[in-house]
């Protein structure tokens, strides 16, 4: 009780932090609406199917964009003193949990604005906003692991994306075909199946970085 | 010396050897793949043998050029 | 170079030697390559001329054929003739009722020869049918002391025919990457329990760099394979297209271990990221292309190699096939550690 309340403590800072420095939330938020913008401009017709793709890869890089800060503060002094307080374990989980939450939101927004530029293909909500949920958790786990490493060094961009990229793939493909079948385009009563598939990836993926984190943690 | 030497020729003669193969399917491409599809498509597996011998002879090289770096290490010392 | 220390390498080459001449030399199972015309029409006494491979039908007297509509209606053929040892024109009387409501019925062909052992080639006829009254019923020719081949040869199977046999290059190689790349792992892991042990990182290192080099190569020799086989060099293929991402996450090792400055944070970060690709690879290669469709075998369900796939031929040569490329995947990752030894000795020579 007392780990899970320290864990929503470490977020609570984190989300602090973020609106403290509103240019950086802002940020996030000006690279959805360009990129959406941009695509749109691009395209100006849209198949349900190419809509889906292009929701998932603006997605994409939207995540790294907005996960690529996560272990900055902790890079200063701070971070020293947080080293000497905290749990690695913690700090992970509470990493991936605050992750989860803005990549959900952003994923929610950019959505907003995909169907106020374009359309709407989403026929099923609950399995699109569940896909939308498990792989935001999924890039969630992998950036945070990969912004972990890549942290201090001064290519750390290109790093996460070298590092992420590869392991979000199979979480990606999964997204886009049980969001397919959200759309209607293809029909699976298997979609439970899918589900599980992604959970089982997201909480294997999840068990590793929590595992490995502390050997990261310590340098 | 010497050594370097007969190093850079058999690295000239991987070259062409890969050049040689490389040229070969493409005049086979041109042909229309009958070659290799005859005699039951016996050269894909000819060709696949070639690719993996190919790779590991690829990794060879890459191991002689380390040793060769060593070495030069040591005689210099 | 004493043989007591060296018998795994010795056994390696033989091994290696021994499948390429039995990978070449075992001949393929006869098999029916083409048949001309592909499409008749009920009603007409038909001949349709079969081309075989590796048969030996003028060998054999007494040759028999038959159209197979379904597992219980077969009809007979009502003549041979033999023009060589792999051609034959075999003639149908389809004066008769089809046992089918469709207009057009696909039948197998099937000939059995007591020499060769019978062959089949499913779907390889369409009938139109004519729903015509006038003609005859249809009288069943079950079938009847069906000769089987079971001597050593490789199964004989449609498109694949003679790259059956890449089987023993290409499949091997994936399968002691398997074992190559757990071995990457296992290092890393006591690398990471001990971080003062250099000689698992290197043992690590080594191992990944044979995994991936197999990984490469396995790519590659899909691609020819797979240009003869299903037509073009890559394909959507889930197995193959998930083979790629693995394939791409060990490129990301080289590049984390090459780009961290610090060295001890590099092989401790590389290590642990070593962990995490293993880990990603087995749903990559083992889970997901299980689960979907896929042109490989052993994909949609069932199992890979087992009873039809890989007969006891085969299983004779790729056994052999994978435990040698295991062996020579060892061999090579030790000269690599090797290497690192004398490096390491030589930077701490230079540092006295």
């Amino acid at each position: 009780m007392k780990d899970i309340k320290q864990i929503f403590a470490l977020m609570e800072t984190e989300l602090l932090l973020e609106f403290r420095n509103k240019f950086s939330l802002a940020s996030i938020m000006l690279f959805a609406v360009v990129t959406v913008f941009i695509v749109f401009k691009a395209f100006n017709q849209f198949s349900p199917m190419s809509w889906n793709v292009l929701y998932w890869v603006v997605l994409l890089f939207i995540s790294t964009n907005a996960v690529l800060k996560t272990f900055s503060v902790e890079r200063s002094r701070t971070g020293i003193y947080y080293y000497s307080l905290l749990d690695p374990y913690k700090v992970i989980i509470s990493k991936i949990l605050y992750n989860f939450l803005l990549l959900f939101v952003m994923g929610i927004l950019t959505f907003g604005l995909f169907r106020y530029f374009t359309f709407n293909p989403v026929s099923k909500y609950l399995i699109f906003f569940g896909d939308l949920a498990l792989v935001s958790l999924g890039l969630s786990i992998v950036f945070s692991f990969a912004s972990a490493i890549a942290n201090g060094e001064s290519n750390s961009g290109v790093l996460i994306s070298i590092l992420g990229l590869p392991l979000v793939l199979p979480i990606l493909l999964m997204g886009i075909k049980i969001s397919t079948i959200a759309m209607g385009i293809t029909v699976d009563s298997e979609v439970a199946t899918d589900f599980i598939i992604l959970l089982a990836i997201d909480m294997m993926l999840a068990g590793l970085v929590i595992i490995l984190f502390p050997i990261l943690w310590k340098s | 010396m010497t050594l370097e030497f007969s190093i850079g020729r058999m690295k000239r003669r991987a070259l062409s050897l890969l050049l040689f193969v490389f040229s070969f399917t493409q005049i086979q491409a041109q042909s229309g793949d009958d070659f290799i599809r005859s005699t039951g498509k016996i050269y894909a597996v000819v060709a696949v043998v070639l690719v993996l011998f190919l790779g590991i002879l690829w990794y060879l090289f890459r191991l002689d050029k380390k040793i060769k770096h060593l070495e030069n290490h040591y005689n210099n010392e | 170079m004493s043989i007591k220390n060296n018998w795994w390498k010795i056994l390696a080459a033989v091994m290696m030697i021994y499948v390429i001449i039995a990978g070449f030399l075992i001949p393929l199972k006869p098999g029916i390559l083409t048949v001309s015309p592909t499409y008749i029409k009920n009603g007409e006494n038909t001949s349709i001329k079969v081309q075989a491979y590796n048969a030996n039908y003028d060998k054999e007297p007494n040759l028999r054929a038959w159209l197979k509509f379904d597992s219980t209606h077969y009809l007979a053929s009502s003549q041979i003739e033999v023009l060589d040892h792999n051609n034959l024109n075999i003639s149908f009387n389809l004066n008769t009722q089809i046992p089918t409501t469709d207009t057009i019925a696909p039948v197998s062909l099937i000939i059995d020869s007591s020499v060769d052992g019978y062959s089949l080639l499913p779907g390889a006829i369409s009938i139109k049918n004519t729903f015509d009254p006038s003609l005859p019923a249809f009288t069943n020719s079950a079938l009847s002391d069906m000769h089987a081949w079971t001597g050593i040869k490789f199964p004989f199977r449609n498109i694949l025919y003679e790259t059956i046999r890449n089987t023993f290059f290409h499949v091997a190689i994936w399968m002691a990457l398997f074992l190559l790349s757990t071995i990457a792992a296992i290092y890393s892991i006591l690398f990471l329990r001990d971080p003062t042990k250099l000689a698992y990182e290197h043992r690590a290192y080594s191992f990944t760099a044979v995994s991936l080099l197999y990984g490469m190569i396995g790519l590659a020799t899909g691609a020819v394979w797979a240009r003869f086989t299903w037509g073009a060099y890559w394909t959507n293929d889930v197995r193959l297209n998930m083979a790629a991402v693995s394939v791409m996450i060990y490129f990301a090792y080289f590049i984390l271990r090459g780009t961290i400055t610090d060295q001890d944070k590099s092989k401790r970060f590389a290590a642990a990221f070593n962990i995490f690709a293993y880990v990603a690879m087995i749903p990559l290669l083992l889970v997901i292309p299980r689960l979907t469709d896929s042109l490989h075998p052993g994909v949609g369900g069932n199992p890979a190699f087992s009873g039809e796939d890989l007969d006891n031929t085969l299983r004779m040569v790729f056994y052999p096939a994978i435990i040698s490329m295991i062996l020579l995947g060892v061999w090579m990752a030790q000269i690599r550690t090797r290497i690192f030894k004398i490096e390491e000795r030589r930077l701490l020579e230079q540092e006295l």
